[in-house]
Protein backbone atom coordinates (compact mmCIF):
# COMPACT_ATOMS: atom_id res chain seq x y z
CA UNK A 1 0.00 0.00 0.00
CA UNK A 2 2.48 2.33 0.69
CA UNK A 3 4.78 1.41 -2.44
CA UNK A 4 1.69 2.56 -4.44
CA UNK A 5 0.96 5.60 -2.70
CA UNK A 6 4.96 6.53 -2.93
CA UNK A 7 4.13 5.70 -6.69
CA UNK A 8 1.46 7.83 -7.21
CA UNK A 9 3.01 10.43 -5.18
CA UNK A 10 5.98 10.66 -7.86
CA UNK A 11 3.21 9.96 -10.60
CA UNK A 12 1.36 13.45 -9.11
CA UNK A 13 4.89 15.09 -8.61
CA UNK A 14 6.28 14.65 -11.99
CA UNK A 15 3.40 16.74 -13.54
CA UNK A 16 3.93 19.67 -10.82
CA UNK A 17 6.26 21.39 -13.37
CA UNK A 18 2.87 21.81 -15.63
CA UNK A 19 1.03 22.57 -12.41
CA UNK A 20 -1.93 20.23 -13.27
CA UNK A 21 -2.55 16.92 -11.53
CA UNK A 22 -2.99 13.35 -12.98
CA UNK A 23 -6.99 13.76 -11.38
CA UNK A 24 -7.62 10.01 -12.31
CA UNK A 25 -4.60 8.81 -10.04
CA UNK A 26 -6.08 11.50 -7.51
CA UNK A 27 -9.87 9.77 -8.09
CA UNK A 28 -8.10 6.15 -7.40
CA UNK A 29 -6.04 6.76 -3.87
CA UNK A 30 -9.35 8.53 -3.00
CA UNK A 31 -11.19 5.44 -4.10
CA UNK A 32 -8.69 2.68 -2.95
CA UNK A 33 -8.48 4.44 0.60
CA UNK A 34 -10.82 2.79 3.81
CA UNK A 35 -13.02 4.99 5.36
CA UNK A 36 -11.87 6.69 8.53
CA UNK A 37 -14.43 6.05 11.18
CA UNK A 38 -14.73 7.70 14.75
CA UNK A 39 -13.10 4.92 16.95
CA UNK A 40 -15.32 5.76 20.29
CA UNK A 41 -18.11 5.56 18.34
CA UNK A 42 -17.34 2.11 17.54
CA UNK A 43 -17.40 0.97 21.42
CA UNK A 44 -13.41 -0.02 20.97
CA UNK A 45 -12.25 1.69 24.25
CA UNK A 46 -14.71 1.21 26.35
CA UNK A 47 -13.77 0.59 29.33
CA UNK A 48 -9.88 1.53 28.54
CA UNK A 49 -7.98 3.23 31.23
CA UNK A 50 -6.61 6.62 30.40
CA UNK A 51 -3.43 5.94 30.31
CA UNK A 52 -3.91 3.33 27.64
CA UNK A 53 -6.45 5.95 25.43
CA UNK A 54 -3.83 8.14 26.09
CA UNK A 55 -1.09 6.07 24.27
CA UNK A 56 -3.14 4.95 21.45
CA UNK A 57 -3.69 8.87 20.74
CA UNK A 58 -0.04 9.10 20.46
CA UNK A 59 0.50 6.49 18.33
CA UNK A 60 -2.21 7.15 16.23
CA UNK A 61 -0.52 10.92 15.82
CA UNK A 62 2.18 8.72 13.79
CA UNK A 63 -0.38 7.61 11.18
CA UNK A 64 -1.48 11.01 9.66
CA UNK A 65 -4.76 10.47 11.45
CA UNK A 66 -4.60 13.20 13.62
CA UNK A 67 -4.75 16.07 10.78
CA UNK A 68 -8.44 14.96 10.97
CA UNK A 69 -8.80 15.27 15.26
CA UNK A 70 -8.90 11.15 15.50
CA UNK A 71 -6.52 11.28 18.10
CA UNK A 72 -8.75 13.73 20.26
CA UNK A 73 -11.67 11.23 20.23
CA UNK A 74 -9.86 8.77 21.44
CA UNK A 75 -8.97 10.69 24.79
CA UNK A 76 -12.26 12.14 24.38
CA UNK A 77 -13.40 15.53 23.31
CA UNK A 78 -16.03 17.29 21.60
CA UNK A 79 -17.07 15.62 18.23
CA UNK A 80 -16.85 19.30 16.52
CA UNK A 81 -13.53 19.80 17.32
CA UNK A 82 -12.49 17.96 14.44
CA UNK A 83 -14.21 19.54 12.30
CA UNK A 84 -12.05 22.51 13.58
CA UNK A 85 -8.70 19.73 12.61
CA UNK A 86 -10.74 19.44 9.70
CA UNK A 87 -10.96 22.98 8.29
CA UNK A 88 -7.93 24.28 9.71
CA UNK A 89 -5.95 22.17 6.78
CA UNK A 90 -4.76 19.58 9.77
CA UNK A 91 -5.22 21.63 12.90
CA UNK A 92 -3.77 24.51 11.56
CA UNK A 93 -1.22 23.28 9.21
CA UNK A 94 -0.26 20.42 11.59
CA UNK A 95 0.66 22.63 14.56
CA UNK A 96 -1.48 21.80 16.77
CA UNK A 97 -1.01 17.79 16.06
CA UNK A 98 2.04 18.03 16.63
CA UNK A 99 2.14 20.21 19.75
CA UNK A 100 -0.73 17.61 20.88
CA UNK A 101 1.48 14.45 20.50
CA UNK A 102 4.41 15.94 22.50
CA UNK A 103 2.22 17.07 25.36
CA UNK A 104 0.66 13.56 25.77
CA UNK A 105 4.46 12.05 26.00
CA UNK A 106 5.06 14.42 28.51
CA UNK A 107 2.16 13.89 30.22
CA UNK A 108 2.66 9.56 30.04
CA UNK A 109 6.40 9.70 30.87
CA UNK A 110 6.20 12.39 33.43
CA UNK A 111 2.58 12.23 35.17
CA UNK A 112 -0.30 10.41 35.30
CA UNK A 113 -0.91 9.91 31.63
CA UNK A 114 -4.76 11.15 31.82
CA UNK A 115 -4.14 15.14 32.10
CA UNK A 116 -6.02 15.19 28.47
CA UNK A 117 -8.44 12.91 28.76
CA UNK A 118 -12.20 14.09 28.11
CA UNK A 119 -10.74 18.09 27.32
CA UNK A 120 -13.77 19.61 25.53
CA UNK A 121 -11.44 22.90 23.95
CA UNK A 122 -9.72 22.38 20.62
CA UNK A 123 -6.28 22.86 21.65
CA UNK A 124 -6.43 20.93 24.70
CA UNK A 125 -2.92 21.82 25.79
CA UNK A 126 -3.75 25.84 26.66
CA UNK B 1 -45.75 83.32 -27.54
CA UNK B 2 -41.89 82.49 -28.09
CA UNK B 3 -41.39 82.72 -24.26
CA UNK B 4 -44.11 80.32 -23.23
CA UNK B 5 -42.68 77.82 -26.21
CA UNK B 6 -39.00 78.48 -24.46
CA UNK B 7 -40.53 77.21 -20.98
CA UNK B 8 -42.35 74.24 -21.70
CA UNK B 9 -39.14 73.12 -23.57
CA UNK B 10 -37.10 74.08 -20.83
CA UNK B 11 -39.77 71.96 -18.75
CA UNK B 12 -39.34 69.23 -20.34
CA UNK B 13 -35.78 69.12 -20.91
CA UNK B 14 -35.62 68.99 -17.51
CA UNK B 15 -37.83 66.67 -16.72
CA UNK B 16 -35.92 64.26 -19.34
CA UNK B 17 -32.37 65.13 -17.49
CA UNK B 18 -33.60 64.42 -14.12
CA UNK B 19 -35.47 61.02 -15.30
CA UNK B 20 -31.50 59.88 -17.28
CA UNK B 21 -30.21 60.67 -13.77
CA UNK B 22 -32.46 58.41 -11.87
CA UNK B 23 -32.05 55.71 -14.31
CA UNK B 24 -28.49 56.23 -14.31
CA UNK B 25 -28.09 56.12 -10.68
CA UNK B 26 -30.38 53.16 -10.44
CA UNK B 27 -27.92 51.10 -13.20
CA UNK B 28 -24.72 51.92 -10.28
CA UNK B 29 -26.51 50.77 -7.08
CA UNK B 30 -27.51 47.80 -9.15
CA UNK B 31 -24.52 47.07 -10.32
CA UNK B 32 -22.68 47.40 -6.88
CA UNK B 33 -25.83 45.02 -5.55
CA UNK B 34 -24.85 42.38 -2.95
CA UNK B 35 -23.51 39.65 -4.99
CA UNK B 36 -24.61 36.13 -3.95
CA UNK B 37 -23.36 32.54 -4.45
CA UNK B 38 -24.05 29.21 -3.53
CA UNK B 39 -22.52 25.91 -3.92
CA UNK B 40 -22.95 22.69 -2.83
CA UNK B 41 -19.17 20.80 -2.51
CA UNK B 42 -17.84 17.79 -1.14
CA UNK B 43 -14.75 17.61 0.71
CA UNK B 44 -12.60 14.62 1.05
CA UNK B 45 -9.34 14.34 2.66
CA UNK B 46 -7.20 11.17 2.72
CA UNK B 47 -4.18 10.49 5.03
CA UNK B 48 -2.39 7.28 5.24
CA UNK B 49 -5.14 4.90 3.28
CA UNK B 50 -7.46 6.27 5.33
CA UNK B 51 -10.24 8.76 4.17
CA UNK B 52 -12.93 11.07 5.67
CA UNK B 53 -15.88 12.76 3.75
CA UNK B 54 -17.48 15.76 3.94
CA UNK B 55 -20.61 17.30 2.43
CA UNK B 56 -21.34 20.83 3.04
CA UNK B 57 -23.32 23.62 1.43
CA UNK B 58 -21.83 27.22 1.03
CA UNK B 59 -23.60 30.55 1.27
CA UNK B 60 -21.38 33.57 0.28
CA UNK B 61 -21.73 37.12 -0.11
CA UNK B 62 -19.63 39.34 -1.35
CA UNK B 63 -19.27 41.25 2.08
CA UNK B 64 -17.74 38.50 3.37
CA UNK B 65 -20.12 36.99 5.66
CA UNK B 66 -19.85 32.96 4.81
CA UNK B 67 -22.58 30.19 5.77
CA UNK B 68 -21.69 26.93 5.73
CA UNK B 69 -23.91 24.07 6.14
CA UNK B 70 -22.45 21.10 6.96
CA UNK B 71 -23.76 17.24 7.34
CA UNK B 72 -21.95 14.93 9.70
CA UNK B 73 -23.10 11.55 11.05
CA UNK B 74 -24.66 13.50 14.44
CA UNK B 75 -26.73 15.38 11.85
CA UNK B 76 -26.37 19.30 10.65
CA UNK B 77 -23.97 21.77 11.45
CA UNK B 78 -24.10 25.45 10.79
CA UNK B 79 -20.98 27.64 10.41
CA UNK B 80 -21.60 31.45 10.41
CA UNK B 81 -17.86 33.44 9.93
CA UNK B 82 -16.90 36.78 8.21
CA UNK B 83 -13.87 37.87 6.53
CA UNK B 84 -12.55 39.27 10.03
CA UNK B 85 -12.97 35.53 11.31
CA UNK B 86 -15.73 35.83 13.98
CA UNK B 87 -16.93 32.36 13.67
CA UNK B 88 -20.33 30.67 15.37
CA UNK B 89 -20.36 27.06 14.98
CA UNK B 90 -24.10 26.36 15.66
CA UNK B 91 -25.60 22.58 16.44
CA UNK B 92 -28.91 22.52 16.06
CA UNK B 93 -29.50 19.20 17.75
CA UNK B 94 -28.35 20.72 20.91
CA UNK B 95 -28.84 24.17 20.79
CA UNK B 96 -25.20 24.84 21.20
CA UNK B 97 -23.10 27.60 20.02
CA UNK B 98 -19.17 27.68 19.86
CA UNK B 99 -17.79 30.87 18.78
CA UNK B 100 -14.33 32.60 17.81
CA UNK B 101 -14.01 36.24 18.49
CA UNK B 102 -10.89 36.72 18.32
CA UNK B 103 -10.63 35.37 14.40
CA UNK B 104 -8.09 32.91 14.89
CA UNK B 105 -9.37 29.94 13.46
CA UNK B 106 -11.52 30.44 10.65
CA UNK B 107 -12.79 33.36 8.00
CA UNK B 108 -14.68 33.46 5.09
CA UNK B 109 -11.53 35.06 3.19
CA UNK B 110 -10.00 31.43 3.73
CA UNK B 111 -12.63 30.01 1.32
CA UNK B 112 -11.93 29.83 -2.56
CA UNK B 113 -15.60 30.83 -2.97
CA UNK B 114 -15.49 33.85 -1.59
CA UNK B 115 -11.95 34.53 -2.68
CA UNK B 116 -13.31 34.75 -6.04
CA UNK B 117 -16.85 36.47 -5.17
CA UNK B 118 -14.64 39.28 -3.77
CA UNK B 119 -12.27 38.73 -6.81
CA UNK B 120 -9.01 38.81 -4.92
CA UNK B 121 -7.26 36.25 -7.18
CA UNK B 122 -4.78 38.96 -8.20
CA UNK B 123 -3.11 37.48 -5.02
CA UNK B 124 -5.47 34.92 -3.33
CA UNK B 125 -6.24 36.77 -0.47
CA UNK B 126 -2.34 36.07 0.29
CA UNK B 127 -1.60 40.13 1.09
CA UNK B 128 -4.11 39.64 3.72
CA UNK B 129 -2.25 37.22 5.71
CA UNK B 130 0.78 39.28 5.87
CA UNK B 131 2.66 38.34 2.31
CA UNK B 132 4.31 40.80 0.03
CA UNK B 133 4.30 40.68 -3.68
CA UNK B 134 7.85 40.19 -4.66
CA UNK B 135 8.69 39.24 -8.35
CA UNK B 136 6.29 38.13 -11.15
CA UNK B 137 7.76 35.97 -14.09
CA UNK B 138 6.63 34.18 -17.04
CA UNK B 139 6.79 30.77 -17.99
CA UNK B 140 6.99 28.93 -20.90
CA UNK B 141 4.70 32.27 -22.38
CA UNK B 142 1.84 30.50 -21.03
CA UNK B 143 2.09 30.65 -17.43
CA UNK B 144 2.63 33.84 -15.36
CA UNK B 145 4.00 33.43 -11.69
CA UNK B 146 3.54 35.73 -8.96
CA UNK B 147 6.12 35.27 -5.96
CA UNK B 148 4.72 36.33 -2.36
CA UNK B 149 7.34 36.79 0.59
CA UNK B 150 5.90 36.73 4.35
CA UNK B 151 6.67 40.62 5.93
CA UNK B 152 6.27 38.36 9.68
CA UNK B 153 9.66 36.83 10.63
CA UNK B 154 7.70 34.49 12.84
CA UNK B 155 5.58 33.11 10.41
CA UNK B 156 6.06 29.52 9.39
CA UNK B 157 5.42 29.95 5.86
CA UNK B 158 7.79 32.09 4.45
CA UNK B 159 7.04 32.30 0.90
CA UNK B 160 3.99 31.66 -1.62
CA UNK B 161 4.12 30.93 -5.49
CA UNK B 162 0.89 31.10 -7.54
CA UNK B 163 0.99 30.53 -11.30
CA UNK B 164 -1.74 31.59 -13.33
CA UNK B 165 -2.85 30.33 -16.87
CA UNK B 166 -4.97 32.74 -19.00
CA UNK B 167 -5.33 34.95 -16.07
CA UNK B 168 -6.83 31.98 -13.60
CA UNK B 169 -5.43 30.97 -10.86
CA UNK B 170 -3.92 27.18 -11.54
CA UNK B 171 -1.22 26.18 -8.95
CA UNK B 172 -0.20 27.68 -5.72
CA UNK B 173 2.72 26.51 -3.13
CA UNK B 174 3.77 27.60 -0.23
CA UNK B 175 7.47 27.34 1.39
CA UNK B 176 8.93 27.10 4.88
CA UNK B 177 11.55 29.13 6.09
CA UNK B 178 14.02 26.41 4.43
CA UNK B 179 12.45 26.72 0.97
CA UNK B 180 10.71 23.39 1.33
CA UNK B 181 7.48 22.97 -0.11
CA UNK B 182 4.93 22.59 3.00
CA UNK B 183 1.57 22.87 0.43
CA UNK B 184 0.42 22.44 -2.74
CA UNK B 185 -3.09 23.59 -4.43
CA UNK B 186 -4.11 22.55 -7.90
CA UNK B 187 -7.61 24.47 -9.73
CA UNK B 188 -9.29 23.06 -12.14
CA UNK B 189 -12.21 22.33 -14.19
CA UNK B 190 -13.44 26.07 -14.32
CA UNK B 191 -16.52 26.83 -15.01
CA UNK B 192 -17.41 29.91 -17.17
CA UNK B 193 -21.16 29.47 -18.23
CA UNK B 194 -21.99 31.97 -15.61
CA UNK B 195 -21.38 35.77 -14.70
CA UNK B 196 -18.91 34.00 -11.73
CA UNK B 197 -15.66 32.25 -13.10
CA UNK B 198 -14.49 29.53 -10.41
CA UNK B 199 -12.22 26.04 -10.22
CA UNK B 200 -14.77 23.06 -9.55
CA UNK B 201 -12.14 21.29 -8.29
CA UNK B 202 -9.39 21.85 -5.91
CA UNK B 203 -6.90 19.55 -4.85
CA UNK B 204 -4.68 20.42 -1.19
CA UNK B 205 -1.47 18.63 -0.99
CA UNK B 206 -0.04 19.14 2.53
CA UNK B 207 3.48 18.11 3.09
CA UNK B 208 3.31 18.74 6.55
CA UNK B 209 2.35 15.17 8.27
CA UNK B 210 5.08 13.24 10.26
CA UNK B 211 5.14 10.12 7.47
CA UNK B 212 2.34 10.75 4.88
CA UNK B 213 1.15 13.62 2.91
CA UNK B 214 -2.01 14.23 3.31
CA UNK B 215 -4.18 14.96 0.50
CA UNK B 216 -7.44 17.19 0.35
CA UNK B 217 -10.25 17.51 -2.53
CA UNK B 218 -12.79 19.59 -2.87
CA UNK B 219 -15.79 19.13 -5.41
CA UNK B 220 -17.60 22.02 -6.03
CA UNK B 221 -20.86 22.06 -7.89
CA UNK B 222 -24.96 23.35 -8.60
CA UNK B 223 -23.05 26.65 -8.29
CA UNK B 224 -25.63 29.33 -8.19
CA UNK B 225 -25.28 33.04 -8.49
CA UNK B 226 -27.28 35.68 -7.31
CA UNK B 227 -29.99 33.28 -6.26
CA UNK B 228 -31.09 34.02 -3.06
CA UNK B 229 -32.01 31.60 -0.22
CA UNK B 230 -32.97 31.92 2.98
CA UNK B 231 -29.78 30.47 4.72
CA UNK B 232 -27.81 33.68 3.63
CA UNK B 233 -29.69 35.26 6.23
CA UNK B 234 -29.22 32.48 8.75
CA UNK B 235 -29.00 33.10 12.47
CA UNK B 236 -28.23 31.30 15.67
CA UNK B 237 -31.28 31.65 18.03
CA UNK B 238 -30.88 34.12 20.53
CA UNK B 239 -31.45 30.95 23.32
CA UNK B 240 -28.49 28.71 21.97
CA UNK B 241 -26.75 27.70 24.66
CA UNK B 242 -23.14 29.66 24.06
CA UNK B 243 -19.51 28.43 24.72
CA UNK B 244 -16.41 30.10 23.71
CA UNK B 245 -13.30 29.01 21.99
CA UNK B 246 -10.07 28.82 23.61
Amino acid sequence: MIALVAMLAMTISANAANYSLDESAINEMFAEATVSTSVESQGILDGVDGQTRTLIAACLEFTGLAGIGIHRLVLGTEPINCLWYFITFGGIFYIVPTIDFIVELIDLLTGSGTAYLNNPKFIMWL
Amino acid sequence: MKGVILHNIKSKDVFKGILTCLLAAACCVSMQAQRLVMADVVSQQLANGKKSKQEKQLFCQQDGRMVVSIKTTEGESVLLTDQYGRTEAYNPKTNTVMFDKKGHLYASVDEPLQVFLQRRTQDMGMESYGFKLNEVLQEDGKYLKKIFKSTEAASHCAKVEIVYENYLPVFMAFYDRKDKVINKIYYAHYDFSQRFVFPQRITEISYMGTKDSMIRLDVYSNIRVDVYDEMFDYKVPADAERKEMP
